[in-house]
């Protein structure tokens, strides 16, 4: 069963709703309600909107099995966006992520954390796409990939930019378990199997989250 | 009681032996410690007895209690009672304490509810003057040498086991940090009759037990055996007179 978990952090409260559509489902998030979970299709393409001058820290968790999605986030003018993906796969999947920046002033961090729960596959195209005639925009992608079964990653990390007054950048890294880790946990008597399992979703949901300024 | 008869410890990626036949006992509720000069294999010892992934033993056997531990992963150990210290402990971001030792309670077969759980924890912190907040840290995350310490101190007392091994505990350590370190090892130890490993070379701290026995591992071995003596002996004089093995570099003078 594929699910995604979302949660919003709406930093400056400076949304009212923000809508989530995902195939024949919609997830509306109001501004009490931060955390949805969704059960997705095999197949979906969902976009997301920002208007103007959003600061909000998104945490999306796609568990996903055999899944070929698209995540897709526009962002207009004056937005902050820390945009963090979890995919914790098993069978082969492929997901699309498209930042595209549309207007001025937006910074954008996109964060990926790919775990793999079995021996499959996986093909993540990540794409910062920053159009012409924009101004002072920033886009940062992380992408890390936990390799733990005989499993592979084909990860496509693409910048376009078609502006000149823009700071893009993107890098991806792939790492296993920490033996060391790994011995710590099990040294208190917690299982190999379980201490696997909590290190895998303590990457997963790794966020690092922004400080919030009382100014 | 811990039984270590005639074990060899090697690195796990090579046929390289660090230590030769080594054989010790610990008798339930007592305290030893081990000295040695850097590099002889005190902490690789403590290592393969808890089955670390870069160490392995060959050759006899590792009884605890009367089993037979020698060939048990790290948390079938930790099961039987053993909990270890590392000199530098990990940490683990995106862990809390509250989550490993919530799990670690668990799979040990100890179940507790929430407020049990927090009425504990909150004893501990009192304990070893440690905020509430500890508990929701991720674990050793951003914390300083002293502060890693006393966390590992606060899992020992949650999960009380019956032998505590120590590495080095006291590196990193104010001499407040160190005073209350030993307090609690030792109001522990008088608690639970738990028995105490610690691999150490300062005085302060050793003078905190009593009827301490003493083990010099020099040359791939214990060399020698003895009590609070020999630990004083080599604080002021070094292993230089216990090497036969030339270990040592002569040219060291101890002051």
């Amino acid at each position: 069963m594929n699910k995604l978990s979302v949660r919003v952090i709406d930093i400056l409260e400076s949304i009212d709703t923000l809508e989530v559509p995902l195939g024949d489902s919609e997830l509306h998030f109001k501004r009490d309600e931060i955390i949805k979970e969704i059960i997705i299709p095999k197949e979906f393409n969902t976009v997301w909107y920002l208007d103007d001058g959003k600061v909000l820290d998104i945490q999306c968790v796609i568990d996903t099995s055999h899944v070929n999605g698209s995540i897709k986030i526009i962002s207009s003018m004056n937005n902050n966006l820390l945009f963090h993906l979890g995919i914790s796969n098993e069978g082969d999947s492929r997901i699309d992520l498209i930042n595209q920046v549309v207007g001025d002033n937006n910074n954008s961090e996109i964060q990926v954390r790919v775990v793999s729960k079995s021996d499959c596959k996986i093909f993540l195209k990540a794409t910062g796409y920053l159009i012409d005639n924009t101004h002072n925009n920033t886009y940062l992608e992380d992408i890390k990939y936990l390799n733990e079964y005989p499993s592979s990653i084909t990860c496509l990390p693409e910048l376009i930019v078609l502006s000149d007054d823009v700071s893009a950048s993107h890098n991806m890294t792939v790492g296993s378990i920490s033996e060391e880790e790994l011995f710590y946990l099990e040294s208190r008597g917690i299982s190999s199997d379980k201490a696997r399992e909590m290190i895998r979703n303590s990457f997963l949901l790794s966020m690092k989250r922004r400080e919030v300024s009382d100014e | 009681m811990l039984k270590i008869q005639d074990i060899s410890v090697y690195v796990s990626d090579g046929n390289k032996e660090l230590l030769h036949g080594i054989n010790l006992e610990i008798n339930d509720g007592t305290t030893h410690v081990i000295m040695g000069p850097n590099g002889t294999g005190k902490s690789s010892l403590v290592k393969a007895l808890m089955h670390h992934p870069a160490y392995k033993m060959s050759g006899g056997s590792v009884l605890y209690n009367g089993d037979d531990i020698t060939n048990l992963s790290p948390s079938d150990i930790a099961k039987k009672g053993i909990y270890y210290i590392s000199q530098s402990p990990v940490s683990v971001e995106g862990i809390t304490n509250m989550e490993m030792l919530r799990t670690s309670l668990l799979d040990m077969g100890i179940k507790e509810d929430i407020f049990t759980f927090k009425k504990e924890c909150n004893k501990i912190c009192e304990k070893l003057n440690l905020p509430k907040s500890f508990l929701n840290r991720y674990i050793n995350e951003g914390m300083s040498g002293g502060e890693r310490k006393k966390n590992e101190l606060f899992g020992m007392w949650l999960l009380k086991p019956s032998l505590v091994i120590l590495d080095e505990i006291d590196s990193g350590l104010d001499v407040d940090a160190l005073k209350l370190v030993g307090k609690n090892l030792r109001e522990y130890q008088e608690e639970t009759g738990a028995s105490l490993l610690l691999i150490t070379h300062q005085e302060k701290l050793i003078k905190m037990f009593k009827d301490v026995s003493v083990h010099v591992i020099l040359g791939k071995n214990i060399k020698e055996n003895g009590d609070i003596l020999l630990a004083e002996d080599i604080i002021q004089n070094g292993f230089l007179k216990y090497d036969v093995t030339n270990e040592v570099d002569s040219d060291l003078e101890y002051e």
